[in-house]
């Protein structure tokens, strides 16, 4: 734009091609100043007509529509003086529809219908004939000036205001489809806010008056025409709004699929559409809402302002906003279907400074997506940094933690410091339980720590369940968790109160149900436990663990009790069965699968991976063994449900091969330890151990030793493994090696009485008469609470 | 009275249905879905537990027969009371007279088994393709936007190695028959009761959206106005011995225990019903199920809820009280200034798509080892100055990779960050030369090195993005030093991750000195997941136990 005004001035014509062409591209400050060049005497209508249309297009295109009303009023007198001449003039009609324009946009409806009919555009539109591209425009703006202002007066006929309305939007995306065509592609057409406001009313006029359906043809309709980069913006609000419209109004039963006979209606007044066999034609609901929403976020992101200048605050505000909203839809309508995407939130990262709301979304998706936790408790720390006075960030980071990173420390770090930010009473009880969780996970997990630094964090724990029972009394989560603690410390009756209120607060409550049965059960009450568990499962009849508490217990209790827990046992199998068949079931029952409840289960599972990928490296061509292999990369693979799930299986053979032993069915126990170990793989620490118990029953000592090290080689803090271990040297004759080993074993878990038993007559054999009697009573104290299984069995990261 | 006339006529005409010829039950369908005041009535009585020991089993009765007409239109009559119905039924589960509502179970559990199968009895599984920018479809064409935005994404990765195919997923279904209502399967069936009841929302009259609001606020309640009197009591008079507090629980203060996938079906009945006539109570009931979500920490619940109060505050997306479906004129101003916005004004701001990273060049000038070695030891030195800096708040965090972690995320000093910035900045080209130093003097420190960018790998999809975003703008600095200080303390802030990645390279490589046992494991876990990277320490820690 390197031509001066100041030169001579140029040839008329060209000066009027120029302008035609400025015109056309709507450069109306152009325009203006090269109108403002013409002589006013040469052609004062031309003039008139030119100020008129250039003065009122700079006042539409004008952001504070009221500081420029002079330019609106000079607009209407420069066209009124035009128009007052003589009216066979060609600008005649043009000249009365701006007019209408203008005094439409003042407010004058009545007026601007006037003009309309006085412009006797009727006549050009009697018939849909091709028309050059300007006039398109004009006729397209009278529709849309007739419509709007028949709205807005007392007119009742909406199906004209209607017929008016669609007519201009389908004028005006032709028209800018036919310039796209004339001027190539990626030329931007503003077509005014009369138009643009236009292409959408039709639509919704429609909606108020209560025809939905035709609401979402229309917008169909429109979103089916071929895109121009002209209405890139414009499309992006229709496919937001129409997914609005179904998510809010068309629910799926009254939802109709795309009609594709409308892609085949055509006529130069008709916009161009996309056809053809291969587009993709959403047949559900879902298809369309989604499709609909992923085109708008798409159209809405690019438009978003980078720029942080004060001076592009408000607009990029705006466009954030304006693509926040599609999420946030994207959101409402993704949820129900348990559908969380996060790469839409992994493109947005690059505008998102300092949005929270932006990353708390991103946060929670990852989190439900159970795709990669840590990095949802990375995002949750910058929600955090962003907001220092939320303390949900923390709490969430700190569930995750619990649930899928087994960090307890990290948990109680974030714990506190939501404590510290927390000014909410309903989140406090919560707050303190999530603290007391993480306390008490601590000290149940890290077997190594200083005994005063655990007597604290036990003390920790018990503390903050009751300040949570103090600040909540009516939540039973704390009950339950002080019950827990209180029972893995053996204060059982104490316990069995705290259940029993954690119970009537919820009665559905499957932890403290297993807590409850459990406690009886240390309380000897076999017959009360058993009967607790029975009617437990009425209600829960899929519960593997309440399922394997009944195996137990019936082991203990029955006439043929091994009999009749091999039966449950077997029952447990078909439920494993199923439930890692299909998804749903998972749903009924392994939810709650949370059988060790201790974490280094899984951390030898991951152990037990990496040993199987290091076999498969180092000794490729055994693949004979391919099946256990498959069978431990199958459990990398899984999600963290399904590898509980894994673990319970192995757990159940485990109990079957165990009966079997107890049954001094040798040959069965060992023909179910092989079958088992064929699908979990050799290298599981739990066959292992399983074969030493299956060698030390039938006597052979040393094969037993040999498994039983085996299995702590993997999982060193196996307690039960380490504790036969010791027995077999005691056995062996080897009471020095007994000793370390059973004190090893008294290390990861004290309240074994069996263990402290052992340790006794090894101590005994030993010559240590004292500490020989001591460990003895310790066994019997701990034989008189103790469980029919450990307490640790009992969920511990429970948080509803 | 006049409710007992109305709803004794209905049930009477409880025979009648029988035996209608089709027309005329078709005709009467018409006529009972466009009664009001009877629907009105129904409802009332249903609310009403003083009617329940004399209507409640009838009404069941007569909804189930309706429920199993051929007629649709009485279908849709008895689905519009699910919600009211499921109600009841999460009411009075504990109810001692339990006897009373067995109806309701029955009929619940009746129209649940129906509804999950299809005509000829087979369990319904109902997918959808999940639709693609890719692929072209009758809204849009792909070339023309989308190329901008093909950046590989997890997502995106997924579809490819899926084959290309359409993703599908299950929009309803698969659903397992149940014989009896349970603890158990409670939860599940009225999460598929409501989200049938979703599905003919359109179609079931406007009481019941009031009614299926006024559940939800009933339902999230329940207990909690019972309890608090008595307790506030109890802990005046005794503050200090929380065991009391047991005396005054009451299974009266017991909540009802709701699943977060029986909320968000509940959020999304009530959000489509915000937007039709009952918008204070959609609110409130919004506000009551963003609470409970908010004490049980769903995060699900709290997205979904936090998404609809966003976008019920941010206006684009319309207000129920704008009209219709929230879907109003008030967007027209939004379009013209949006439109003059990327046509006027602001042309000169740099928006998502006109945004270009610039390529840096590939040959970063290798720097001589005589020279490099203070570098190098600057670098280290200033890197630890950093974390120094960032320990003194956090001194819980001991390990390095804690540090690194909380290193990012820690509040960005705006003013002398910038001038630390672009000293990090060049930190980062020279780490690439000194990682070569480095891998000539040492092999395992170059291991440990490699092994970290490969786990850094797992979040390509961003990183890809972000290192293109803070390159180009140090150049940009240079010339403006308005804009780009914001722009670059966030792009900064965000890449938190990736320089954390460089950190805890440096000093693992400083601590060259760590068993090659343990980057063995390191690299050998690293290809899966970061998960892991995170618990690699704890790894560590069982290999070196069982080789002690």
């Amino acid at each position: 734009m390197s031509y001066s005004s100041t030169s001579t001035p140029k040839s008329k014509a060209r000066l009027e091609s120029e302008i035609e062409r400025n015109r056309e591209e709507g450069h109306w400050k152009r325009c203006l100043e090269l109108a403002q060049q013409l002589p006013v005497e040469s052609n004062s209508q031309l003039v008139q007509f030119l100020l008129g249309e250039t003065k009122l297009e700079l006042f539409l295109e004008s952001d504070k529509q009221s500081s420029s009303s002079s330019l609106l009023k000079e607009a209407k007198k420069h066209l009124i003086s035009c128009v007052s001449g003589s009216n066979t003039s060609p600008l005649f009609m043009d000249a009365n529809l701006l007019l209408a324009k203008s005094y439409y946009i003042s407010g004058d409806y009545e007026e601007a219908l006037k003009c309309i009919e006085i412009s006797g555009i009727d006549t050009v539109t009697q018939v849909e004939k091709p028309l050059p591209l300007r006039v398109m425009k004009l006729v397209a703006e009278s529709f849309a000036v007739r419509g709007m202002s028949l709205d807005k007066g007392d007119e009742q006929n909406h199906e004209f205001i209607i017929t008016c309305l669609t007519k201009a939007s389908d004028l005006t995306i032709r028209y800018l489809q036919n310039i796209e065509k004339q001027h190539g592609p990626y030329t931007v057409v503003n077509v005014g806010p009369i138009l643009e406001v236009a292409i959408q009313r039709a639509a919704i006029e429609l909606i108020e008056s209560g025809k939905v359906d035709k609401a979402v043809i229309q917008y169909r309709n429109l979103m089916n025409a071929c895109e121009t980069q002209s209405t890139l913006n414009t499309r992006q609000i229709i496919s937001r709004q129409l997914a609005e419209i179904i998510m809010r109004g068309v629910s799926k039963s009254v939802w109709t699929p795309f009609d594709t006979s409308i892609t085949t209606s055509s006529g130069p007044w008709k916009p161009l559409r996309y056809f053809g066999q291969s587009l993709f034609v959403p047949k559900t609901r879902e298809e369309e809402v989604i499709l609909l929403l992923i085109i708008s976020e798409m159209l809405a992101s690019r438009n978003v302002v980078l720029d942080r200048g004060p001076e592009f605050h408000e607009s990029r505000i705006q466009s954030l906003d304006n693509v926040m909203a599609v999420y946030d839809l994207m959101t409402i309508f993704y949820t129900p279907l348990k559908n969380y995407v996060y790469d839409m939130f992994e493109r947005a990262m690059k505008f998102s400074f300092e949005v929270k709301h932006i990353w708390f979304q991103f946060a929670m998706t990852l989190m439900e997506s159970k795709k990669c936790p840590a990095r949802a408790v990375k995002l949750f720390e910058e929600v955090a940094r962003i907001d220092p006075h939320d303390p949900l960030p923390c709490l969430l980071a700190s569930k995750i933690c619990i649930l899928e990173l087994d960090q307890p420390e990290e948990a109680l770090r974030l714990a506190e410091k939501a404590f510290e930010r927390n000014n909410n009473e309903a989140l406090l009880s919560k707050i303190h339980v999530i603290i007391g969780m993480a306390s008490a996970l601590v000290v149940e997990e890290a077997t190594e720590t200083v005994k005063k630094l655990k007597s604290d964090y036990a003390e920790k724990a018990i503390e903050n369940f009751k300040l949570a029972i103090k600040v909540n009394p009516s939540d039973h989560l704390p009950y339950f968790h002080l019950a827990l603690t209180l029972a893995r410390q053996r204060s059982i009756n104490e316990a069995i109160e705290n259940a029993q209120t954690a119970l009537l607060l919820n009665p559905e409550h499957i932890p403290t149900i297993q807590l409850l049965i459990l406690c009886l059960s240390s309380l000897k009450q076999y017959d009360e436990a058993l009967k607790l568990c029975e009617a437990a499962l009425e209600e829960f009849p899929d519960q593997l663990l309440l399922l394997y508490i009944k195996a137990h217990l019936e082991e203990v209790l029955c006439d043929d009790g091994r009999e009749v827990a091999l039966l449950t046992a077997k029952h447990m199998l078909k439920c494993c069965k199923i439930a890692a068949s299909g998804e749903q079931e998972k749903v009924t029952c392994g939810d709650t699968v949370n059988l060790t409840g201790t974490n280094y289960d899984t951390m030898s599972l991951r152990m037990e991976q990496t040993l199987s990928e290091v076999a498969s490296v180092d000794s490729a061509p055994v693949q004979i063994e391919g099946m256990s292999i498959t069978g431990s990369n199958a459990a990398s693979s899984m999600n963290l449900g399904s590898k509980k799930l894994w673990n319970f299986h192995i757990h159940v053979w485990m109990l079957v091969a165990e009966l079997f032993i107890k049954l001094n069915q040798i040959s069965e126990a060992e023909s179910c330890v092989e079958g088992a170990s064929a699908i979990f793989g050799p290298l599981s620490h739990q066959f292992m151990y399983l074969k030493g118990i299956l060698h030390k029953a039938k006597g052979q000592l040393i094969e037993a030793k040999i498994c039983f090290q085996n299995a702590i080689s993997i999982n060193p803090k196996h307690a039960k493994a380490l504790q036969q271990l010791g027995h077999t040297y005691h056995l062996l004759g080897n009471h020095v090696v007994a000793d370390k080993y059973l004190r090893d074993s008294l290390k990861m878990d004290a309240s074994l009485h069996e263990t402290w038993s052992f340790m006794g007559s090894v101590l005994d054999t030993l010559g240590d008469h004292n500490r020989a009697s001591t460990c003895q009573m310790t066994a019997l104290q701990l034989e008189a609470t103790s469980p029919i299984l450990s307490f640790n069995v009992v969920p511990r990261t429970v948080f509803e | 009275m006049a409710r007992k006339v109305l709803i004794n006529d209905w049930l009477s005409e409880f025979e009648r249905v029988d035996k209608l010829t089709v027309s005329q039950l078709q005709s009467y369908a018409i006529s009972v879905c466009n009664y009001p005041d009877l629907i009105n009535d129904l409802f009332d009585a249903l609310h009403d537990t003083a009617f329940h020991e004399q209507y409640l089993e009838k009404i069941c009765d007569q909804l189930f027969k309706f429920y199993r007409s051929k007629e649709d239109r009485l279908r849709l009559f008895t689905l519009m009371f699910i919600p009211t119905l499921i109600g009841i039924h999460l009411t009075n589960c504990y109810n001692v007279d339990k006897k009373l509502y067995r109806c309701v179970d029955v009929l619940l559990l009746s129209i649940y088994n129906l509804e999950i199968v299809d005509e000829e009895g087979e369990i319904l599984n109902r997918k959808f393709r999940l639709p693609s920018m890719v692929r072209p479809s009758i809204f849009h064409e792909p070339s023309s936007v989308s190329s901008q935005n093909s950046a590989l994404t997890e997502h995106a990765l997924l579809r490819l190695e899926s084959g290309g195919g359409d993703q599908t997923l299950s929009s309803f279904g698969p659903h397992v028959e149940y014989d009896v209502i349970n603890c158990g399967n409670r939860m599940i069936i009225m999460t598929v009761l409501l989200k049938v009841y979703n599905h003919y929302l359109s179609s079931v009259p406007k009481q019941s959206y009031l009614a299926l609001c006024k559940m939800a606020i009933k339902v999230m309640r329940y207990g909690s106005n019972n309890c608090n009197t008595k307790l506030e009591n109890s802990a005046n008079a005794e503050n200090s011995n929380f065991t009391n507090y047991s005396k005054f629980i009451s299974r009266k203060c017991a909540k009802i225990p709701l699943s977060s996938e029986f909320l968000v079906q509940l959020l999304n009945s009530v959000y489509f019903c915000m937007f039709n006539g009952v918008e204070n109570e959609g609110f409130e009931a919004l506000e009551e199920i963003y609470n409970r979500a908010f004490v049980n920490l769903y995060a699900d619940v709290l997205m979904m809820s936090m998404a609809i109060k966003n976008s019920l505050r941010v206006n684009p997306s319309g207000q129920p009280r704008d009209g219709p479906m929230g879907i109003s004129v008030a967007l027209s101003p939004t379009s013209t200034t949006f439109s003059s916005a990327t046509s006027g004004v602001s042309k000169a701001a740099i928006t998502n798509a006109s945004f270009r990273t610039k390529k840096l060049p590939d040959d970063i000038p290798i720097v001589t080892n005589s020279s490099s070695h203070p570098h190098l030891t600057s670098i280290n030195e200033e890197n630890e100055e950093v974390n120094e800096k960032e320990k003194i708040p956090k001194p819980s965090s001991a390990t390095s990779t804690k540090q690194a972690s909380s290193g990012g995320i820690l509040p960005v000093n705006k003013i002398p960050m910038l001038q630390l910035l672009k000293e990090r900045k060049d930190k980062k080209k020279e780490a690439n030369t000194t990682a070569k130093i480095i891998k000539v003097r040492s092999e395992n420190g170059d291991l440990i090195h490699r092994s970290f960018t490969e786990t850094g790998d797992a979040n390509a999809g961003v990183e890809s993005d972000t290192s293109g975003i803070s390159e180009p703008k140090s150049d940009y600095g240079s010339e403006n030093e308005m804009i780009p200080l914001n722009t670059y303390t966030s792009k900064k802030a965000f890449n938190g991750e990736e320089q954390n990645s460089n950190c805890s390279s440096n000093t693992s490589s400083n601590a060259m000195v760590v068993p090659l046992l343990s980057s063995n494991s390191e690299s050998r876990l690293s290809s899966t997941s970061i998960h892991q990277e995170m618990n690699v320490k704890l790894n560590d820690e069982i290999v070196c136990e069982t080789y002690k």
